[in-house]
């Protein structure tokens, strides 16, 4: 058959990209549950780090979180409350856009909403290497056991990209060369820091 | 015979046409990953295995392609084996995943995967086509690494996220930024460039 007539033509693109595509979505079949469970699992794991839960591993983490967490959801917020013991905690799931795409997490706070517990991050597209350092432990850290105020956490621009500890202060420092990113995330958590007091009842 | 083709081919890609600082391709994943040298090294292996692989599989098919369609399957094949990278880091390597997002994605319009198909595999055996993606693969990853392993330490202290540089060491803000890249490929090019060229002259 002529390799250059046009019915060759149209048979071929249509058979490779019909078997290439069969291999693919294969592929993608045997891999399917594995990445289902591998989101489901970070989704889990983020819930736990904000909550500041210690886990030892993957198994663990899904054991505390059938036993000792609750889901409700309550004016479209994703509302997980964990109680062992003494211990409460109270985690939302935010989500919102950041400089390239949305960012969403899990944001905590203890069960009378006057302090946060920490926050961790289930997805983002931000730069790797610039914005995407938010998921780093030292811009994490930040968010611990941070006072709510009256007023909504500010952005500090003019410190060394180290962090700043301090529970009482509503400053937290942006990720150097990742303003952006680190100013939209801040919105992001203020916004669900006033949507949760709102909710929960407490002003 | 073969060996020496074979060696041929790798010293092309890996010096005198590397395709980062000679033939100026993949520049826009260079700006964009060398700021971490583990992204880099993971995004390396990306294109090298999928430049490799899609390589083999177009220079196997390539009596069967018919001319006007040439460059749809050369895309078809390259994306083939970029998404099964993506699935594969989705579920065995989660967390690389994670950091890496929309970039692996990228391999697919990374320049070199195209150029190496259009220039090498479409003229060349498969099991050539396949060593030639591969050093070419190499070529990349040293002079990413090589510009990875500046930006990191001077834009963090760290290497491998691996503290080196004494507390003390304020990090250089502008090594974290892309048009770092830009500047170190352009030294890198000159330091590398001057001895090639030298040679190139005394040939004549």
């Amino acid at each position: 058959m002529n390799r250059n007539s046009k019915i060759y033509t149209v048979l071929f693109t249509f058979l490779i990209s019909f078997v290439f595509i069969l291999v693919l979505s294969f592929f993608n079949g045997i891999t399917i549950e594995r990445t289902e469970k591998n989101k489901t699992l970070s989704t889990i794991k983020a819930i736990l780090n904000s909550m500041a839960i210690v886990y030892a591993d993957d198994d663990q983490a899904y054991t505390i979180f059938s036993e000792s967490i609750k889901y409700e959801k309550k004016e479209s917020l994703d509302i997980y409350t964990f109680s062992r013991a003494a211990d409460t905690a109270v985690a939302v799931i935010f989500s919102g856009s950041g400089l390239w795409g949305s960012i969403t997490g899990s944001l905590a706070f203890d069960k009378d909403i006057s302090m946060l517990l920490g926050v961790d991050f289930i997805s983002q597209n931000e730069t790797p290497g610039l914005g995407g350092r938010i998921e780093e432990k030292w811009f994490k850290e930040q968010f611990k056991n941070k006072v709510i105020s009256e007023n909504p956490l500010e952005l500090s621009t003019n410190k060394t990209g180290k962090g700043i500890y301090n529970s009482l202060n509503n400053e937290i420092d942006a990720v150097t060369g990742a303003s952006l990113t680190s100013t939209y995330l801040l919105n992001i958590i203020n916004s669900y820091i006033y949507k949760v007091k709102q909710v929960l009842g407490v002003s | 015979m073969d060996i020496k083709k074979y060696r041929k081919i790798l010293s092309e890609n890996l010096f005198s046409n590397n395709p980062v600082f000679v033939q100026i391709l993949g520049i826009c994943s260079t700006l964009a990953v060398t700021n971490n040298l583990i992204n880099t090294l993971i995004m390396a292996s990306g294109v090298t295995l999928s430049t490799a692989f899609s390589n083999f599989t177009i220079s196997a098919i390539k009596d069967l392609i018919p001319r006007k369609v040439r460059m749809i399957v050369q895309v078809l094949i390259i994306s083939f084996y970029v998404i099964i990278f993506d699935l594969f880091l989705k579920a065995f390597i989660p967390q690389v995943s994670k950091v890496l997002g929309p970039y692996v994605g990228l391999i697919i319009t990374n320049c070199i995967l195209m150029g190496r198909a259009e220039a090498f595999a479409q003229a060349n055996p498969p099991l050539l086509s396949f060593w030639d993606g591969i050093s070419s693969g190499l070529g990349y990853m040293y002079v990413l690494c090589t510009i990875a392993f500046t930006r990191e330490l001077l834009g963090f202290g760290t290497i491998l996220n691996i503290r080196l540089m004494p507390d003390s060491f304020l990090p250089w803000t502008i090594m974290v930024m892309a048009p770092s890249a830009f500047f170190l490929l352009g030294i890198f090019i000159w330091i590398v460039k001057g001895p090639l060229l030298q040679k190139g002259g005394n040939k004549k």
